[in-house]
Protein backbone atom coordinates (compact mmCIF):
# COMPACT_ATOMS: atom_id res chain seq x y z
CA UNK A 1 0.00 0.00 0.00
CA UNK A 2 2.71 2.35 -0.65
CA UNK A 3 1.44 3.61 -3.79
CA UNK A 4 1.76 7.04 -4.24
CA UNK A 5 -1.53 9.24 -5.29
CA UNK A 6 0.23 10.44 -9.06
CA UNK A 7 0.33 6.46 -9.37
CA UNK A 8 -3.14 6.19 -9.14
CA UNK A 9 -3.91 9.57 -11.08
CA UNK A 10 -2.04 7.61 -14.10
CA UNK A 11 -4.02 4.71 -13.60
CA UNK A 12 -7.27 6.50 -13.39
CA UNK A 13 -6.34 8.31 -16.60
CA UNK A 14 -5.22 4.92 -18.58
CA UNK A 15 -8.64 3.59 -17.95
CA UNK A 16 -10.30 6.78 -18.70
CA UNK A 17 -8.72 6.67 -22.44
CA UNK A 18 -9.78 2.44 -22.47
CA UNK A 19 -13.27 4.23 -21.66
CA UNK A 20 -12.96 6.46 -24.27
CA UNK A 21 -11.89 4.31 -26.58
CA UNK A 22 -14.35 1.22 -25.95
CA UNK A 23 -17.34 3.87 -26.06
CA UNK A 24 -16.16 5.21 -29.69
CA UNK A 25 -15.65 1.82 -31.24
CA UNK A 26 -18.92 0.34 -29.39
CA UNK A 27 -21.05 3.46 -30.37
CA UNK A 28 -19.52 3.46 -34.17
CA UNK A 29 -20.94 -0.20 -34.31
CA UNK A 30 -24.20 0.84 -33.32
CA UNK A 31 -25.17 3.14 -35.04
CA UNK A 32 -23.68 1.23 -38.24
CA UNK A 33 -26.51 -1.67 -37.10
CA UNK A 34 -29.18 0.58 -36.20
CA UNK A 35 -28.84 2.43 -39.29
CA UNK A 36 -28.71 -0.18 -41.54
CA UNK A 37 -32.01 -2.36 -39.53
CA UNK A 38 -33.57 0.89 -39.64
CA UNK A 39 -33.04 1.16 -43.46
CA UNK A 40 -34.44 -2.67 -44.62
CA UNK A 41 -36.31 -3.69 -41.59
CA UNK A 42 -37.03 -7.46 -41.86
CA UNK A 43 -34.52 -8.36 -43.30
CA UNK A 44 -31.98 -8.47 -40.42
CA UNK A 45 -29.35 -5.95 -42.01
CA UNK A 46 -27.58 -4.80 -39.55
CA UNK A 47 -27.31 -7.75 -37.22
CA UNK A 48 -23.98 -8.34 -36.91
CA UNK A 49 -22.71 -4.53 -36.06
CA UNK A 50 -25.33 -4.42 -33.28
CA UNK A 51 -23.93 -7.45 -31.70
CA UNK A 52 -20.54 -6.43 -32.26
CA UNK A 53 -21.39 -3.29 -30.59
CA UNK A 54 -23.13 -4.69 -27.81
CA UNK A 55 -20.49 -7.12 -27.33
CA UNK A 56 -17.68 -4.28 -26.89
CA UNK A 57 -19.62 -2.46 -24.65
CA UNK A 58 -20.14 -5.34 -22.47
CA UNK A 59 -16.32 -5.88 -22.40
CA UNK A 60 -15.53 -2.56 -22.25
CA UNK A 61 -15.65 -3.04 -17.94
CA UNK A 62 -14.18 -6.34 -18.32
CA UNK A 63 -11.15 -4.69 -19.50
CA UNK A 64 -11.02 -2.05 -17.35
CA UNK A 65 -10.62 -4.96 -14.96
CA UNK A 66 -7.53 -6.63 -16.84
CA UNK A 67 -5.74 -3.38 -16.75
CA UNK A 68 -6.38 -2.94 -13.13
CA UNK A 69 -5.10 -5.71 -12.22
CA UNK A 70 -1.63 -5.47 -14.33
CA UNK A 71 -1.67 -2.05 -13.08
CA UNK A 72 -1.77 -3.16 -9.48
CA UNK A 73 0.94 -6.03 -10.33
CA UNK A 74 3.40 -3.39 -11.15
CA UNK A 75 2.35 -1.27 -8.21
CA UNK A 76 3.10 -4.50 -6.30
CA UNK A 77 0.08 -3.91 -4.40
CA UNK A 78 -1.08 -7.47 -3.93
CA UNK A 79 -4.02 -7.21 -1.59
CA UNK A 80 -5.80 -5.15 -4.43
CA UNK A 81 -4.29 -7.52 -7.41
CA UNK A 82 -6.27 -10.10 -5.01
CA UNK A 83 -9.19 -8.18 -5.13
CA UNK A 84 -9.37 -7.32 -9.12
CA UNK A 85 -8.23 -11.01 -9.74
CA UNK A 86 -11.70 -12.12 -7.42
CA UNK A 87 -13.73 -9.80 -9.55
CA UNK A 88 -12.23 -11.34 -12.62
CA UNK A 89 -13.24 -14.95 -11.67
CA UNK A 90 -16.61 -13.79 -10.80
CA UNK A 91 -16.86 -12.39 -14.44
CA UNK A 92 -15.76 -15.73 -15.93
CA UNK A 93 -17.96 -17.47 -14.19
CA UNK A 94 -21.04 -15.12 -15.77
CA UNK A 95 -19.54 -15.74 -19.14
CA UNK A 96 -19.06 -19.50 -18.73
CA UNK A 97 -22.74 -19.44 -17.70
CA UNK A 98 -24.43 -17.28 -20.16
CA UNK A 99 -22.50 -19.74 -22.96
CA UNK A 100 -23.40 -22.76 -21.48
CA UNK A 101 -27.16 -20.92 -21.17
CA UNK A 102 -26.99 -20.30 -25.54
CA UNK B 1 -94.61 -56.53 -39.65
CA UNK B 2 -92.53 -53.77 -39.45
CA UNK B 3 -91.91 -51.23 -42.60
CA UNK B 4 -88.32 -50.85 -43.52
CA UNK B 5 -89.26 -47.43 -44.69
CA UNK B 6 -89.54 -46.61 -40.69
CA UNK B 7 -86.43 -47.51 -40.17
CA UNK B 8 -85.14 -45.18 -42.62
CA UNK B 9 -86.86 -42.15 -41.76
CA UNK B 10 -86.04 -42.63 -37.83
CA UNK B 11 -82.78 -42.14 -38.68
CA UNK B 12 -83.41 -39.78 -40.71
CA UNK B 13 -85.33 -37.89 -38.51
CA UNK B 14 -82.21 -38.01 -35.97
CA UNK B 15 -79.37 -36.59 -38.44
CA UNK B 16 -81.97 -33.59 -38.79
CA UNK B 17 -82.41 -33.38 -35.55
CA UNK B 18 -78.66 -33.00 -35.00
CA UNK B 19 -78.19 -31.00 -37.62
CA UNK B 20 -80.42 -28.64 -35.66
CA UNK B 21 -78.04 -28.91 -33.10
CA UNK B 22 -75.11 -27.57 -34.99
CA UNK B 23 -76.80 -24.94 -36.35
CA UNK B 24 -77.09 -23.68 -32.64
CA UNK B 25 -73.74 -24.92 -31.51
CA UNK B 26 -72.37 -22.55 -34.10
CA UNK B 27 -73.86 -19.62 -32.87
CA UNK B 28 -72.78 -20.92 -29.21
CA UNK B 29 -69.30 -21.29 -30.75
CA UNK B 30 -68.64 -17.55 -31.60
CA UNK B 31 -69.57 -16.71 -28.52
CA UNK B 32 -67.90 -19.00 -26.60
CA UNK B 33 -64.50 -18.07 -28.84
CA UNK B 34 -64.95 -14.15 -28.15
CA UNK B 35 -65.06 -15.23 -24.41
CA UNK B 36 -62.06 -17.11 -24.43
CA UNK B 37 -60.23 -14.62 -26.73
CA UNK B 38 -61.40 -11.67 -23.63
CA UNK B 39 -59.97 -13.99 -20.97
CA UNK B 40 -57.07 -15.40 -21.83
CA UNK B 41 -53.63 -14.52 -23.33
CA UNK B 42 -52.52 -17.78 -24.52
CA UNK B 43 -55.00 -20.49 -25.39
CA UNK B 44 -54.32 -22.62 -28.45
CA UNK B 45 -57.84 -24.57 -29.68
CA UNK B 46 -58.29 -26.83 -32.13
CA UNK B 47 -61.48 -28.26 -33.11
CA UNK B 48 -62.19 -31.23 -35.97
CA UNK B 49 -64.55 -30.77 -38.30
CA UNK B 50 -65.98 -33.36 -39.84
CA UNK B 51 -68.59 -36.19 -38.69
CA UNK B 52 -67.17 -38.60 -41.02
CA UNK B 53 -64.54 -41.48 -39.48
CA UNK B 54 -62.06 -41.42 -42.94
CA UNK B 55 -62.04 -37.68 -42.68
CA UNK B 56 -61.30 -37.70 -39.24
CA UNK B 57 -58.47 -39.60 -39.21
CA UNK B 58 -57.09 -37.82 -42.39
CA UNK B 59 -57.36 -34.31 -40.13
CA UNK B 60 -55.67 -36.72 -36.85
CA UNK B 61 -53.35 -37.39 -39.87
CA UNK B 62 -52.53 -33.89 -40.64
CA UNK B 63 -51.81 -33.10 -36.77
CA UNK B 64 -49.78 -35.26 -35.37
CA UNK B 65 -49.64 -33.17 -32.06
CA UNK B 66 -53.10 -34.88 -31.19
CA UNK B 67 -53.92 -33.57 -27.52
CA UNK B 68 -56.87 -35.69 -26.43
CA UNK B 69 -58.81 -39.00 -27.07
CA UNK B 70 -61.45 -39.81 -25.81
CA UNK B 71 -62.57 -43.27 -25.13
CA UNK B 72 -65.96 -44.49 -24.73
CA UNK B 73 -65.27 -44.85 -20.97
CA UNK B 74 -65.35 -42.03 -19.23
CA UNK B 75 -63.70 -42.09 -16.32
CA UNK B 76 -60.64 -42.48 -18.59
CA UNK B 77 -60.75 -39.13 -20.15
CA UNK B 78 -58.82 -37.45 -18.00
CA UNK B 79 -56.15 -40.11 -17.72
CA UNK B 80 -56.04 -39.56 -21.27
CA UNK B 81 -55.23 -36.18 -21.04
CA UNK B 82 -52.60 -36.37 -18.75
CA UNK B 83 -50.82 -38.83 -20.55
CA UNK B 84 -51.22 -37.35 -24.01
CA UNK B 85 -50.04 -33.80 -22.63
CA UNK B 86 -46.58 -35.71 -21.48
CA UNK B 87 -46.38 -36.93 -24.99
CA UNK B 88 -46.24 -33.02 -25.69
CA UNK B 89 -43.41 -32.18 -23.82
CA UNK B 90 -41.10 -30.01 -25.71
CA UNK B 91 -43.38 -29.38 -28.76
CA UNK B 92 -45.46 -26.95 -27.59
CA UNK B 93 -44.89 -23.37 -29.33
CA UNK B 94 -47.33 -20.61 -29.53
CA UNK B 95 -47.95 -21.77 -33.22
CA UNK B 96 -49.02 -25.20 -32.41
CA UNK B 97 -52.36 -26.03 -32.99
CA UNK B 98 -53.94 -29.27 -31.27
CA UNK B 99 -55.93 -31.25 -32.75
CA UNK B 100 -58.71 -33.30 -31.14
CA UNK B 101 -58.91 -36.88 -32.44
CA UNK B 102 -61.53 -38.37 -30.74
CA UNK B 103 -63.93 -41.70 -30.36
CA UNK B 104 -66.61 -41.44 -28.45
CA UNK B 105 -69.81 -44.22 -27.98
CA UNK B 106 -72.74 -43.04 -29.35
CA UNK B 107 -75.60 -44.57 -28.56
CA UNK B 108 -78.54 -44.71 -31.03
CA UNK B 109 -80.96 -47.07 -32.00
CA UNK B 110 -81.32 -48.88 -35.03
CA UNK B 111 -84.61 -50.97 -36.16
CA UNK B 112 -84.31 -54.33 -37.62
CA UNK B 113 -85.36 -55.07 -40.49
CA UNK B 114 -86.51 -58.40 -40.71
CA UNK B 115 -87.84 -58.37 -36.85
CA UNK B 116 -90.56 -56.15 -35.68
CA UNK B 117 -88.58 -55.81 -32.37
CA UNK B 118 -86.36 -52.38 -31.28
CA UNK B 119 -82.89 -52.75 -30.19
CA UNK B 120 -80.52 -50.70 -28.44
CA UNK B 121 -77.12 -50.78 -29.96
CA UNK B 122 -73.68 -49.03 -29.04
CA UNK B 123 -71.56 -48.03 -31.91
CA UNK B 124 -68.29 -46.68 -31.60
CA UNK B 125 -68.25 -43.72 -34.15
CA UNK B 126 -66.57 -40.76 -35.31
CA UNK B 127 -68.65 -37.88 -33.74
CA UNK B 128 -68.55 -34.46 -35.49
CA UNK B 129 -66.12 -31.82 -34.26
CA UNK B 130 -67.07 -29.38 -33.95
CA UNK B 131 -69.23 -30.46 -30.75
CA UNK B 132 -66.32 -30.35 -29.12
CA UNK B 133 -63.58 -27.56 -28.18
CA UNK B 134 -60.83 -28.29 -26.16
CA UNK B 135 -58.61 -25.29 -24.51
CA UNK B 136 -54.91 -25.32 -23.92
CA UNK B 137 -53.93 -22.73 -21.63
CA UNK B 138 -50.39 -21.29 -21.03
CA UNK B 139 -50.19 -19.53 -18.03
CA UNK B 140 -47.02 -18.00 -16.51
CA UNK B 141 -46.11 -17.99 -19.84
CA UNK B 142 -43.65 -14.92 -20.75
CA UNK B 143 -46.49 -13.01 -22.98
CA UNK B 144 -45.29 -10.00 -25.10
CA UNK B 145 -41.77 -11.32 -24.73
CA UNK B 146 -38.88 -12.23 -27.87
CA UNK B 147 -37.12 -15.23 -27.66
CA UNK B 148 -34.94 -14.52 -30.57
CA UNK B 149 -32.65 -17.51 -29.88
CA UNK B 150 -30.99 -19.31 -27.00
CA UNK B 151 -33.56 -21.58 -25.27
CA UNK B 152 -36.06 -21.04 -22.47
CA UNK B 153 -37.55 -23.97 -20.26
CA UNK B 154 -40.33 -22.63 -19.16
CA UNK B 155 -42.33 -24.55 -16.49
CA UNK B 156 -46.20 -23.65 -17.21
CA UNK B 157 -49.21 -24.83 -15.77
CA UNK B 158 -51.65 -26.07 -18.42
CA UNK B 159 -55.45 -26.92 -18.29
CA UNK B 160 -57.35 -28.62 -20.25
CA UNK B 161 -60.79 -28.07 -20.59
CA UNK B 162 -63.73 -29.25 -22.92
CA UNK B 163 -66.87 -27.03 -23.31
CA UNK B 164 -68.98 -29.00 -22.28
CA UNK B 165 -72.00 -27.94 -22.98
CA UNK B 166 -71.74 -28.70 -26.80
CA UNK B 167 -70.54 -32.39 -26.78
CA UNK B 168 -73.14 -34.05 -25.07
CA UNK B 169 -76.10 -32.48 -26.74
CA UNK B 170 -74.71 -34.25 -29.74
CA UNK B 171 -74.30 -37.52 -28.81
CA UNK B 172 -76.99 -38.30 -26.55
CA UNK B 173 -78.65 -37.80 -23.95
CA UNK B 174 -78.28 -40.08 -21.90
CA UNK B 175 -74.73 -39.42 -21.12
CA UNK B 176 -74.81 -35.49 -20.26
CA UNK B 177 -74.83 -36.17 -16.71
CA UNK B 178 -71.62 -38.36 -17.02
CA UNK B 179 -69.95 -36.28 -19.42
CA UNK B 180 -70.19 -33.28 -17.61
CA UNK B 181 -69.05 -34.43 -14.29
CA UNK B 182 -66.14 -36.35 -16.22
CA UNK B 183 -64.52 -33.28 -18.63
CA UNK B 184 -63.53 -31.37 -15.14
CA UNK B 185 -61.02 -28.73 -16.02
CA UNK B 186 -57.88 -30.57 -14.48
CA UNK B 187 -54.60 -27.93 -14.25
CA UNK B 188 -51.55 -29.54 -14.90
CA UNK B 189 -47.84 -29.12 -14.40
CA UNK B 190 -45.80 -29.19 -17.58
CA UNK B 191 -42.94 -27.84 -18.91
CA UNK B 192 -43.03 -25.95 -22.49
CA UNK B 193 -39.37 -26.04 -24.35
CA UNK B 194 -39.16 -23.29 -26.83
CA UNK B 195 -36.01 -24.17 -29.13
CA UNK B 196 -33.81 -21.51 -30.21
CA UNK B 197 -35.36 -19.78 -32.88
CA UNK B 198 -38.45 -20.15 -31.40
CA UNK B 199 -41.08 -16.91 -30.27
CA UNK B 200 -43.46 -17.44 -27.93
CA UNK B 201 -44.88 -13.96 -28.37
CA UNK B 202 -44.74 -11.02 -30.96
CA UNK B 203 -42.08 -9.11 -30.95
CA UNK B 204 -41.88 -5.68 -30.33
CA UNK B 205 -41.88 -3.55 -33.77
CA UNK B 206 -39.18 -1.36 -33.77
CA UNK B 207 -39.59 1.80 -35.74
CA UNK B 208 -37.90 4.69 -36.27
CA UNK B 209 -40.53 6.16 -34.43
CA UNK B 210 -39.55 4.44 -31.30
CA UNK B 211 -36.08 4.24 -32.04
CA UNK B 212 -36.13 8.00 -31.50
CA UNK B 213 -38.57 8.32 -28.75
CA UNK B 214 -36.03 5.69 -26.74
CA UNK B 215 -32.92 7.15 -27.84
CA UNK B 216 -34.85 10.77 -26.72
CA UNK B 217 -35.36 8.58 -23.18
CA UNK B 218 -31.77 7.76 -23.27
CA UNK B 219 -30.49 11.19 -23.04
CA UNK B 220 -32.70 11.84 -20.09
CA UNK B 221 -31.69 9.05 -18.37
CA UNK B 222 -28.06 9.40 -19.29
CA UNK B 223 -28.28 12.60 -18.05
CA UNK B 224 -29.86 12.48 -14.62
CA UNK B 225 -27.88 8.96 -14.21
CA UNK B 226 -24.38 10.84 -14.92
CA UNK B 227 -25.41 13.94 -12.66
CA UNK B 228 -26.21 11.58 -9.78
CA UNK B 229 -23.70 8.51 -10.74
CA UNK B 230 -26.64 6.16 -10.21
CA UNK B 231 -26.58 5.12 -13.73
CA UNK B 232 -29.67 5.84 -15.76
CA UNK B 233 -31.59 3.03 -15.47
CA UNK B 234 -34.16 3.88 -12.79
CA UNK B 235 -35.76 6.21 -15.38
CA UNK B 236 -35.26 4.10 -18.31
CA UNK B 237 -36.84 0.94 -17.16
CA UNK B 238 -40.31 2.34 -15.96
CA UNK B 239 -40.14 4.76 -19.13
CA UNK B 240 -39.54 1.39 -21.25
CA UNK B 241 -42.61 -0.66 -19.29
CA UNK B 242 -44.84 2.29 -18.48
CA UNK B 243 -44.46 4.72 -21.62
CA UNK B 244 -43.90 2.43 -24.56
CA UNK B 245 -44.89 -0.78 -23.52
CA UNK B 246 -41.64 -2.81 -23.63
CA UNK B 247 -42.51 -6.17 -21.09
CA UNK B 248 -40.48 -5.55 -17.92
CA UNK B 249 -37.76 -7.74 -18.30
CA UNK B 250 -36.42 -6.68 -21.70
CA UNK B 251 -36.77 -2.70 -20.58
CA UNK B 252 -35.13 -3.72 -17.08
CA UNK B 253 -32.51 -6.12 -19.48
CA UNK B 254 -32.41 -3.04 -21.81
CA UNK B 255 -31.41 -0.98 -19.07
CA UNK B 256 -28.67 -2.62 -17.78
CA UNK B 257 -26.65 -2.34 -21.02
CA UNK B 258 -27.54 1.69 -20.40
CA UNK B 259 -25.96 1.24 -17.13
CA UNK B 260 -22.88 -0.38 -18.77
CA UNK B 261 -22.83 2.82 -20.91
CA UNK B 262 -23.37 5.57 -18.63
CA UNK B 263 -20.42 3.61 -16.29
CA UNK B 264 -17.62 3.95 -19.02
CA UNK B 265 -19.08 7.60 -19.96
CA UNK B 266 -18.90 9.14 -16.85
CA UNK B 267 -15.80 7.24 -15.62
CA UNK B 268 -13.90 8.42 -19.00
CA UNK B 269 -15.12 12.27 -17.80
CA UNK B 270 -14.16 11.92 -14.44
CA UNK B 271 -10.99 10.39 -14.79
CA UNK B 272 -8.06 12.24 -14.24
CA UNK B 273 -9.34 14.53 -11.39
CA UNK B 274 -9.05 12.29 -8.81
CA UNK B 275 -13.07 11.58 -7.87
CA UNK B 276 -12.84 8.43 -8.55
CA UNK B 277 -11.78 5.83 -5.47
CA UNK B 278 -10.25 3.00 -7.35
CA UNK B 279 -9.21 1.10 -4.02
CA UNK B 280 -12.87 1.39 -2.50
CA UNK B 281 -14.84 0.97 -6.39
CA UNK B 282 -12.40 -2.19 -6.63
CA UNK B 283 -12.70 -3.54 -3.34
CA UNK B 284 -16.92 -3.36 -3.35
CA UNK B 285 -17.05 -4.50 -7.02
CA UNK B 286 -16.26 -7.79 -5.19
CA UNK B 287 -19.33 -7.96 -3.28
CA UNK B 288 -21.73 -6.15 -6.16
CA UNK B 289 -20.44 -8.25 -8.78
CA UNK B 290 -21.29 -11.14 -6.44
CA UNK B 291 -24.37 -9.81 -6.21
CA UNK B 292 -24.71 -9.15 -9.80
CA UNK B 293 -24.01 -12.80 -10.97
CA UNK B 294 -26.98 -13.88 -8.50
CA UNK B 295 -29.16 -11.84 -9.99
CA UNK B 296 -28.49 -12.56 -13.63
CA UNK B 297 -28.75 -16.74 -12.80
CA UNK B 298 -32.12 -15.87 -10.78
CA UNK B 299 -33.40 -13.43 -13.02
CA UNK B 300 -35.83 -15.40 -15.17
CA UNK B 301 -37.46 -17.39 -12.41
CA UNK B 302 -38.80 -14.08 -10.77
CA UNK B 303 -42.09 -13.21 -11.35
CA UNK B 304 -43.44 -9.11 -13.16
CA UNK B 305 -45.30 -8.83 -10.00
CA UNK B 306 -41.92 -9.64 -7.65
CA UNK B 307 -39.78 -7.13 -9.70
CA UNK B 308 -42.70 -3.96 -9.77
CA UNK B 309 -42.68 -4.69 -5.72
CA UNK B 310 -39.06 -4.89 -5.32
CA UNK B 311 -38.49 -1.51 -7.76
CA UNK B 312 -41.42 0.96 -5.72
CA UNK B 313 -40.40 -0.40 -2.55
CA UNK B 314 -36.04 0.24 -2.94
CA UNK B 315 -36.63 3.06 -4.83
CA UNK B 316 -39.34 4.64 -1.85
CA UNK B 317 -36.34 3.70 0.84
CA UNK B 318 -33.51 5.43 -1.17
CA UNK B 319 -36.15 8.45 -1.60
CA UNK B 320 -36.37 8.41 2.31
CA UNK B 321 -32.44 8.15 2.66
CA UNK B 322 -31.42 11.08 0.44
CA UNK B 323 -34.38 13.15 2.61
CA UNK B 324 -32.90 12.64 5.70
CA UNK B 325 -29.51 13.37 4.73
CA UNK B 326 -29.62 16.25 2.56
CA UNK B 327 -27.24 18.88 4.54
CA UNK B 328 -25.54 16.10 5.52
CA UNK B 329 -21.26 17.26 4.22
CA UNK B 330 -18.58 14.34 4.71
CA UNK B 331 -15.53 16.52 4.67
CA UNK B 332 -12.39 16.68 6.88
CA UNK B 333 -10.01 18.75 7.54
CA UNK B 334 -7.48 18.99 4.50
CA UNK B 335 -4.55 18.16 6.91
CA UNK B 336 -5.77 14.65 7.81
CA UNK B 337 -4.51 11.51 6.40
CA UNK B 338 -7.40 9.95 4.90
CA UNK B 339 -5.88 6.55 5.19
CA UNK B 340 -5.53 3.86 2.67
CA UNK B 341 -8.97 3.48 1.39
CA UNK B 342 -10.09 7.41 1.54
CA UNK B 343 -9.18 9.84 -0.86
CA UNK B 344 -9.07 13.59 -1.50
CA UNK B 345 -9.77 16.05 -4.30
CA UNK B 346 -10.31 19.18 -5.46
CA UNK B 347 -13.92 20.59 -5.29
CA UNK B 348 -15.05 22.85 -8.05
CA UNK B 349 -18.32 24.17 -6.06
CA UNK B 350 -16.51 25.14 -2.17
CA UNK B 351 -13.12 25.71 -4.14
CA UNK B 352 -11.22 23.55 -1.56
CA UNK B 353 -9.28 20.52 -1.17
CA UNK B 354 -12.09 17.68 0.09
CA UNK B 355 -10.66 15.05 1.78
CA UNK B 356 -12.40 11.75 3.46
CA UNK B 357 -11.86 8.20 5.27
CA UNK B 358 -14.02 5.46 5.02
CA UNK B 359 -16.09 4.28 7.38
CA UNK B 360 -18.16 1.36 8.23
CA UNK B 361 -16.68 -0.91 5.30
CA UNK B 362 -17.95 -4.45 6.29
CA UNK B 363 -21.19 -2.27 5.96
CA UNK B 364 -20.47 -1.20 2.47
CA UNK B 365 -19.75 -4.87 1.48
CA UNK B 366 -23.28 -6.08 2.94
CA UNK B 367 -24.72 -3.12 0.68
CA UNK B 368 -22.85 -3.31 -1.99
CA UNK B 369 -23.96 -6.94 -2.28
CA UNK B 370 -27.50 -6.05 -1.58
CA UNK B 371 -26.98 -3.32 -4.67
CA UNK B 372 -25.75 -5.68 -7.06
CA UNK B 373 -28.88 -8.31 -6.52
CA UNK B 374 -31.02 -5.37 -7.01
CA UNK B 375 -28.62 -3.94 -9.91
CA UNK B 376 -29.19 -7.25 -12.08
CA UNK B 377 -32.56 -8.42 -10.75
CA UNK B 378 -34.47 -4.54 -11.88
CA UNK B 379 -31.78 -3.01 -14.13
CA UNK B 380 -30.92 -0.38 -12.43
CA UNK B 381 -27.89 0.15 -11.68
CA UNK B 382 -26.08 -0.36 -8.14
CA UNK B 383 -25.66 3.10 -7.76
CA UNK B 384 -29.05 3.53 -7.03
CA UNK B 385 -27.91 2.01 -3.18
CA UNK B 386 -24.21 2.65 -3.37
CA UNK B 387 -24.19 6.42 -4.03
CA UNK B 388 -26.59 6.49 -0.48
CA UNK B 389 -24.89 4.04 1.35
CA UNK B 390 -21.19 5.73 0.90
CA UNK B 391 -22.84 9.34 1.77
CA UNK B 392 -24.59 8.47 4.76
CA UNK B 393 -22.81 5.30 6.70
CA UNK B 394 -19.16 5.26 4.73
CA UNK B 395 -18.65 9.18 4.97
CA UNK B 396 -17.61 9.59 1.22
CA UNK B 397 -18.82 13.19 -0.23
CA UNK B 398 -21.22 13.02 -2.46
CA UNK B 399 -19.11 14.01 -5.49
CA UNK B 400 -16.57 10.77 -4.98
CA UNK B 401 -19.27 8.71 -3.95
CA UNK B 402 -21.14 9.27 -7.31
CA UNK B 403 -17.83 8.72 -9.11
CA UNK B 404 -16.74 5.57 -7.83
CA UNK B 405 -20.34 4.22 -7.74
CA UNK B 406 -20.62 5.41 -11.92
CA UNK B 407 -17.41 3.04 -12.12
CA UNK B 408 -18.32 0.29 -10.19
CA UNK B 409 -22.04 0.30 -11.62
CA UNK B 410 -20.50 -1.12 -14.95
CA UNK B 411 -19.17 -4.02 -13.94
CA UNK B 412 -21.80 -4.62 -11.71
CA UNK B 413 -24.04 -4.98 -14.76
CA UNK B 414 -21.63 -6.83 -16.70
CA UNK B 415 -22.04 -9.38 -14.14
CA UNK B 416 -25.43 -10.24 -14.83
CA UNK B 417 -26.46 -8.87 -18.37
CA UNK B 418 -24.71 -11.71 -20.42
CA UNK B 419 -26.66 -14.14 -18.76
CA UNK B 420 -30.02 -11.86 -19.69
CA UNK B 421 -28.29 -11.17 -23.14
CA UNK B 422 -28.24 -15.19 -23.65
CA UNK B 423 -31.48 -15.97 -22.11
CA UNK B 424 -32.61 -13.68 -25.36
CA UNK B 425 -34.20 -10.57 -22.86
CA UNK B 426 -31.89 -7.83 -25.01
CA UNK B 427 -33.39 -6.68 -28.45
CA UNK B 428 -30.35 -5.07 -29.90
CA UNK B 429 -31.88 -2.47 -31.94
CA UNK B 430 -33.46 -1.47 -28.98
CA UNK B 431 -30.80 -1.42 -26.69
CA UNK B 432 -28.53 0.05 -29.45
CA UNK B 433 -30.72 3.29 -29.31
CA UNK B 434 -31.14 3.70 -25.73
CA UNK B 435 -27.25 3.71 -25.18
CA UNK B 436 -26.92 5.82 -27.74
CA UNK B 437 -29.02 8.07 -26.15
CA UNK B 438 -27.43 7.24 -22.73
CA UNK B 439 -23.81 8.78 -24.32
CA UNK B 440 -25.26 11.66 -25.69
CA UNK B 441 -27.42 12.47 -22.73
CA UNK B 442 -24.87 11.62 -19.60
CA UNK B 443 -22.07 13.97 -21.32
CA UNK B 444 -25.00 16.86 -20.42
CA UNK B 445 -25.13 15.37 -16.87
CA UNK B 446 -21.28 15.57 -16.34
CA UNK B 447 -21.22 18.77 -17.66
CA UNK B 448 -24.61 20.06 -15.37
CA UNK B 449 -22.65 17.63 -12.35
CA UNK B 450 -19.93 19.78 -12.21
CA UNK B 451 -21.85 22.87 -11.45
CA UNK B 452 -24.77 22.19 -9.73
CA UNK B 453 -24.66 22.30 -5.76
CA UNK B 454 -24.72 19.15 -3.76
CA UNK B 455 -27.72 19.83 -1.83
CA UNK B 456 -29.91 20.12 -5.21
CA UNK B 457 -28.45 16.74 -6.65
CA UNK B 458 -29.74 15.15 -3.20
CA UNK B 459 -33.14 17.02 -3.42
CA UNK B 460 -33.83 16.34 -7.23
CA UNK B 461 -32.30 12.35 -6.62
CA UNK B 462 -35.21 12.07 -3.60
CA UNK B 463 -37.87 13.78 -5.50
CA UNK B 464 -37.42 11.99 -8.67
CA UNK B 465 -37.21 8.65 -6.82
CA UNK B 466 -40.13 9.05 -5.34
CA UNK B 467 -42.01 9.33 -8.41
CA UNK B 468 -40.70 6.48 -9.91
CA UNK B 469 -41.80 4.50 -6.39
CA UNK B 470 -45.35 6.01 -6.27
CA UNK B 471 -45.59 4.49 -10.39
CA UNK B 472 -45.05 1.38 -9.71
CA UNK B 473 -47.10 1.13 -6.37
CA UNK B 474 -49.74 2.07 -8.43
CA UNK B 475 -48.92 -0.53 -11.20
CA UNK B 476 -49.31 -3.18 -7.92
CA UNK B 477 -52.28 -1.62 -6.95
Amino acid sequence: MTTSPDSLSVLERRLGRLFVAGLSVSAAFLITGLVLYLASPGTGAGAWPLSVGLMILMATPLLRVVVSTIEYVRMREWFFVLTTLAVLAELSITMIYALLQR
Amino acid sequence: MANPCTAEGSRSMAWMHLNCVVEREERLEESVEEGIRKRSRLIITEQIGTADRADEQRVAGQHARGLLRFAHDDRDVLRCVSRRMQDLEGDITKCDCFAVPRLVKWKFEVRSRTGDDLRADCRERSCAGDEIRVCVRLDRVHDLELIPFGRLNEHVDVSAGIDHGRLPRAIAGDYVGVLRQAFVREPLKHEVRCRSGSIIAPTLIITPLLVAIVIACGMLAGGLGALLGIGGGVFLVPFLNSVVGVPIKIAIATSLMTVIATSSAVSAGTAGRNLINLRLGMLLEVASAAGGLTAGITFQHLSERTLYISFATVTALIALLMVTRIDRRNVLDASIDPGTLGGRYFDDESGREIVYRVKRLPVALVVSTVAGLISGALGIGGGILKVPMLIAWCGVPLRAAAATSALMIGVTAVASVPIQYAHGYIQPPLAAAAVLGVLAGSRAGLWFGGRAKARSVKILMAVVLALVSAVYFMKIA
